[in-house]
C-alpha cells in the first residue's frame, strides 16, 4: 500500500468539495445560518442572562394600580411582559404561543379596589401546558403582593380619617418591621447545558460533520459510476490503497467541517469549546464515525443525487434522536434511551461536558470509546462492501 | 392538436415514475412523518415545568408543615415539584452546586413559635444562578407565603400608622383593630382563565412544518426533471412528437403538483391519526394545501431555472428551501421568538402557510379568516412560476 497515493486519492476528494460552489454554501454558510437563528430564538443569544419567559398583559382598567401590578409582574427577574391592548388580543396570542401565559387586569379593577370590593385577575396559560407551572407562581405572588397591601389601605381608609391613596402610600412605605422576612442568595451550580450561541454551535459541529459525511457518498457513488475507480485499480495501485485513499477523503472532508464549525464558533459566535485536546479527540472520533457512514452509503446508494437528498433528512434525524436539535436533557427518558443508539448522543454528551462543566480530554473517555467503537464496527463493514463494490 | 391529453400523459407517467423511486417516496412521504413524529415525540412534553427543591427544615413546627403543604398544593404544580429533606445548609449547598435542586429553602430553627409569638424571623431562600426559573419560582412560593403571613400584621400597622386607633394610639382600639384586621380578606384574587379555541399542540405545529419543509424538496423535481430529460435525450424525443410545448410544461408541472398534493395529503392524514395533530377546519387546509403547493412549485422551479445542469438546479433549489424554511420557521418554531423575526416569517410562503395552518388550528375559523395569508402564498406560486415559466420555454426549446 502506497501512502502517497492514498494521501493523493484523499486530496482529490477534498479539492473537489472546495470546487463546488453550491456544496460549498451547505458546508460553509447553512451551519452559520441555523447557529445563528437557533442561538436567537432558542436559546436567548442577544439576551443579557437569556431563559425569560414571556407574558402577555392585558390592562383594560389603565388605572394607577393596574398600572403597578404590570410592573410589578415584569419586575420577577424571570418574566418579560408584553403588552396587549386587550383580552381578546392577548387571548389570542396565548393559543398561538405568542406568550406563554397573560395576565387580564379587568376594567373596574381601581375602582372596585378602592371601594373596598373584590374583583378578579384572570391568568391565561397556553393550553397545551407549554407555560411553566412555575409562571403562575410568579405572577401569583406580584398579585397577593399587591392585594396585601390595597388590604391594608382599605381597611385603614374606612377606620381612620385618611384616603385610601395616603393609605396605600404608608402601606406599601414597607413600614414596621415584617414578622417574616425573605432573604435570597444565589448560589453557583454546575451547568448541563450552555446558553446563547454554544450549544447550536457544539451541535451544529456534529450535525453537519455527519450530514456532509453522508451526503458526501455522493463522490462515491460518482466515481463508481464514472468507472474513475476502475480506472485507478488498472495503473499499478493496489486497492488496499485505493480504499485507504477513499477513506482519508471521507475523513478529510469530515474533520474539515468539524474543524470549520469550530473556528467560526470561537472566532465569529465567541462560542467556548472547552478543553482543546478533549475537543480534539472528540471531533477525530466522530470523523471516524462519519467516515466509516459515508463509505458505507457510498456502496447503498445508486445515484449521487441519491445521497444528496437522502443524507440531509437521514442526517437530520438521527441529529435529533442524538440532541443536535434540543438538549436530550429536555426530552423524555425514553427519547433520551432512544437517543442514544445513534453516535450524536454520545458525541453530544461529550461536547457538553467539555463545553459546559469544563471537563477534560479523560473524563469523556467513556464516550470517546463509545464512538470509537461504531468506528471500530462499521468501518470494516464499509471497507469490505466498497472493496467488494469497486474490485467487483 | 390536444393540449390537455398529452398533458395528462405526461403527468401520469412522470407520477408513475417517481412514486417508484425510493428515495422520492423517502423524501415525499417517510422523512416528513418520521421527523414530525421525533420532534412530537421528544419536545411534547418539554412546556411542563419540573423543579426539584432542598428543604433544610430545622423547624419542624406546625406553621413549616403548614408551609410544605402549600408548596406541595400550590395550583398547577402538584406535579411538578418534587421536595426532598436536607440535614442542613451546608448539604443544601451541595445539592444545588450539583445541579441536583434548583434552589433550598431553608427554615430556621424557631421558625413557627416566633410567626406564632409575632417575633420577627426570617426564611431563606439560596438559587441556583443555573436555574433562573425554578429558582425563581421557589423564592416567589416563600415570599408569597410570607406576605400572607405577614398581611394582618400590615393591616394592623397600617390602620394604626393612619390614625385609626387614635393619637397616640389607644391600647384598646388596636386590640380591636387586630381583631376585625385578621377577618379582612385580600380584594384581588387571581382565577385561571381561558384562552379560548384550541391550543396548538407540538405535532399540530412540527407535522405541518415539516411536510411544508419536504413538500419543498419533493416538487423540486419538476423543475430538475425537465432538465434531467433534456440531458436525456427524451425531451427533445417529446418536442419531435406532435405534442404542443404548453402540453409539456402543463404535463410537467401537473404530475409535480399531484405528487406534492398527495404527500401533503398523506402528511395531513398521518399526522392526525398517528401523532393526534389537528389541522382545522377541512375547507380551509385544504385550500391552503393547494396554494402551498403551488408556492413551492414556483419558487423552486424560479431557483432551479438559473441552473444550466441538472446538478445545479437541485443545489440552487435546495439553497432556496433551507433559507426560506430557515425564516419561515419550519425549523425552529416562531412563536417564542421575537417579533421582528415572526414578521419576517410572513415574508415567505412557508411562514405564510404555517401562519396561517397555525391561526386556523388556534381559532377554529374557516377559509376567510385566512384568505389574506393564502392570498398572499398564491402571489408567490404567480409570479415566481410565471417568471419561471417563462424560462423554462427557452429550457423546452433550446
Amino acid at each position: 500500500m502506497s501512502v502517497r497515493k492514498a494521501l493523493v486519492i484523499g486530496g482529490v476528494s477534498l479539492r473537489r468539495l472546495f470546487r463546488d460552489r453550491v456544496g460549498l454554501f451547505f458546508v460553509i454558510v447553512l451551519p452559520i445560518l441555523i447557529t445563528t437563528a437557533i442561538g436567537f430564538t432558542a436559546f436567548g443569544a442577544g439576551a443579557p442572562g437569556g431563559g425569560t419567559l414571556s407574558v402577555g398583559v392585558a390592562d383594560e382598567d389603565g388605572g394607577a394600580l393596574a398600572r403597578e401590578l404590570a410592573v410589578r409582574i415584569d419586575a420577577s427577574p424571570s418574566i418579560a411582559t408584553q403588552a396587549y391592548p386587550d383580552a381578546a388580543a392577548l387571548r389570542a396570542a396565548v393559543r398561538r404561543g405568542f406568550v406563554l401565559g397573560g395576565v387580564v387586569i379587568p376594567g373596574g379593577y381601581e375602582a372596585a379596589l378602592r371601594a373596598g370590593r373584590g374583583i378578579e385577575v384572570e391568568y391565561l396559560a397556553n393550553p397545551t401546558g407549554a407555560a411553566p407551572a412555575g409562571l403562575r407562581t410568579s405572577i401569583a405572588a406580584a398579585v397577593s403582593e399587591q392585594g396585601a397591601r390595597v388590604r391594608a389601605a382599605a381597611f385603614a381608609a374606612t377606620r381612620g380619617g385618611v384616603s385610601f391613596d395616603a393609605a396605600y402610600a404608608r402601606a406599601s412605605d414597607a413600614g414596621g418591621t415584617p414578622v417574616v422576612t425573605v432573604s435570597a442568595e444565589a448560589v453557583t451550580a454546575a451547568r448541563s447545558v450552555p446558553r446563547g450561541f454554544d450549544y447550536p454551535a457544539g451541535a451544529n459541529l456534529i450535525l453537519f460533520m455527519f450530514i456532509t459525511s453522508m451526503a458526501g457518498a455522493s463522490d462515491l457513488v460518482l466515481a463508481r459510476q464514472l468507472g474513475v475507480s476502475r480506472r485507478m485499480l488498472g495503473t499499478p495501485t493496489s486497492a488496499g490503497t485505493v480504499l485507504a485513499g477513499e477513506a482519508l477523503g471521507r475523513l478529510a472532508i469530515a474533520l474539515f467541517q468539524g474543524l470549520f464549525i469550530f473556528v467560526v464558533g470561537t472566532v465569529i459566535f465567541g462560542v467556548r469549546f472547552g478543553d482543546p485536546l478533549g475537543v480534539a479527540l472528540l471531533v477525530v472520533a466522530f470523523g471516524l464515525v462519519s467516515t466509516a457512514v459515508a463509505m458505507l452509503f457510498g456502496t447503498i446508494f445508486r445515484t449521487p443525487e441519491q445521497a444528496t437528498s437522502i443524507a440531509p433528512p437521514v442526517g437530520i434525524a438521527l441529529g435529533m434522536l442524538g440532541g443536535c436539535m434540543w438538549p436530550l436533557e429536555i426530552v423524555p427518558p425514553v427519547m433520551r434511551q432512544l437517543g442514544h443508539a445513534t453516535p450524536h448522543a454520545w458525541a453530544m454528551d461529550a461536547m457538553l461536558a467539555l463545553m459546559a462543566k469544563g471537563e477534560d480530554a479523560i473524563a469523556i473517555l467513556p464516550q470517546l470509546l463509545v464512538l470509537l467503537a461504531f468506528a471500530a464496527v462499521l468501518l470494516p463493514l464499509a471497507t469490505w462492501r466498497l472493496r467488494r463494490a469497486i474490485v467487483g | 392538436m390536444s393540449l390537455v391529453r398529452p398533458a395528462l400523459l405526461i403527468a401520469a407517467k412522470d407520477l408513475r415514475q417517481r412514486l417508484r423511486d425510493r428515495s422520492a417516496l423517502i423524501l415525499a412521504f417517510v422523512a416528513p412523518l418520521v421527523i414530525a413524529a421525533i420532534v412530537s415525540f421528544a419536545l411534547g412534553d418539554t412546556g411542563a415545568f419540573r423543579a426539584t427543591y432542598a428543604i433544610v427544615d430545622l423547624d419542624k413546627g406546625a406553621v413549616s408543615r403548614g408551609f410544605l403543604d402549600r408548596i406541595r398544593d400550590a395550583p398547577g404544580l402538584r406535579d411538578a415539584v418534587t421536595l426532598r429533606e436536607a440535614a442542613d445548609v451546608a448539604e443544601a449547598r451541595r445539592l444545588i452546586g450539583a445541579g441536583t435542586v434548583s434552589a433550598a429553602i431553608v427554615l430556621p430553627a424557631g421558625f413557627s413559635q416566633a410567626v406564632q409569638g409575632g417575633t420577627s424571623t426570617r426564611l431563606e431562600v439560596l438559587r441556583s444562578v443555573e436555574s433562573r426559573i425554578g429558582a425563581e419560582v421557589a423564592e416567589s412560593l416563600t415570599r408569597s407565603f410570607a406576605a400572607d403571613l405577614d398581611a394582618t400584621r400590615l393591616t394592623i400597622e397600617t390602620a394604626i400608622a393612619t390614625g385609626a386607633a387614635g393619637t397616640p394610639p389607644d391600647p384598646a382600639r388596636i386590640r380591636a383593630i387586630a381583631a376585625e384586621a385578621a377577618a379582612v380578606r385580600s380584594p384581588v384574587r387571581m382565577v385561571d382563565g381561558n384562552a379560548g379555541g384550541r391550543a396548538v399542540k407540538p405535532a399540530s405545529y412540527f407535522g405541518p412544518s415539516m411536510a411544508i419543509f419536504f413538500l419543498f424538496f419533493t416538487v423540486q423535481y419538476g423543475a430538475i426533471g425537465i432538465l434531467n430529460e433534456r440531458r436525456g435525450g427524451t425531451l427533445q424525443r417529446l418536442l419531435a412528437a406532435p405534442i404542443r410545448r404548453e402540453s409539456i410544461v402543463l404535463g410537467k408541472s401537473l404530475g409535480t403538483f399531484l405528487l406534492g398534493l398527495i404527500s401533503l395529503v398523506t402528511m395531513i392524514v398521518a399526522t392526525t391519526l398517528l401523532l393526534g395533530a389537528s389541522w382545522g377546519d377541512p375547507v380551509a387546509v385544504a385550500a391552503v394545501a393547494v396554494s402551498i403547493v403551488l408556492a413551492a412549485m414556483g419558487v423552486t422551479a424560479l431557483a432551479a431555472s438559473q441552473a444550466k445542469t441538472a446538478g445545479q438546479a437541485d443545489g440552487f433549489a435546495s439553497i432556496v428551501t433551507m433559507g426560506l424554511a430557515l425564516l419561515g420557521g419550519n425549523f425552529v418554531p416562531l412563536q417564542g421568538a421575537p417579533e421582528a423575526m415572526r414578521t419576517i416569517a410572513l415574508a415567505t410562503p412557508n411562514g405564510l402557510a404555517l401562519r396561517a395552518l397555525g391561526d386556523l388550528v388556534a381559532d377554529g375559523g374557516g377559509i376567510v379568516s385566512v384568505l389574506p395569508y393564502i392570498a398572499g402564498i398564491l402571489a408567490f406560486a404567480v409570479i415566481c412560476g410565471g417568471i419561471a415559466t417563462v424560462r423554462a420555454r427557452g429550457v423546452v426549446t433550446g
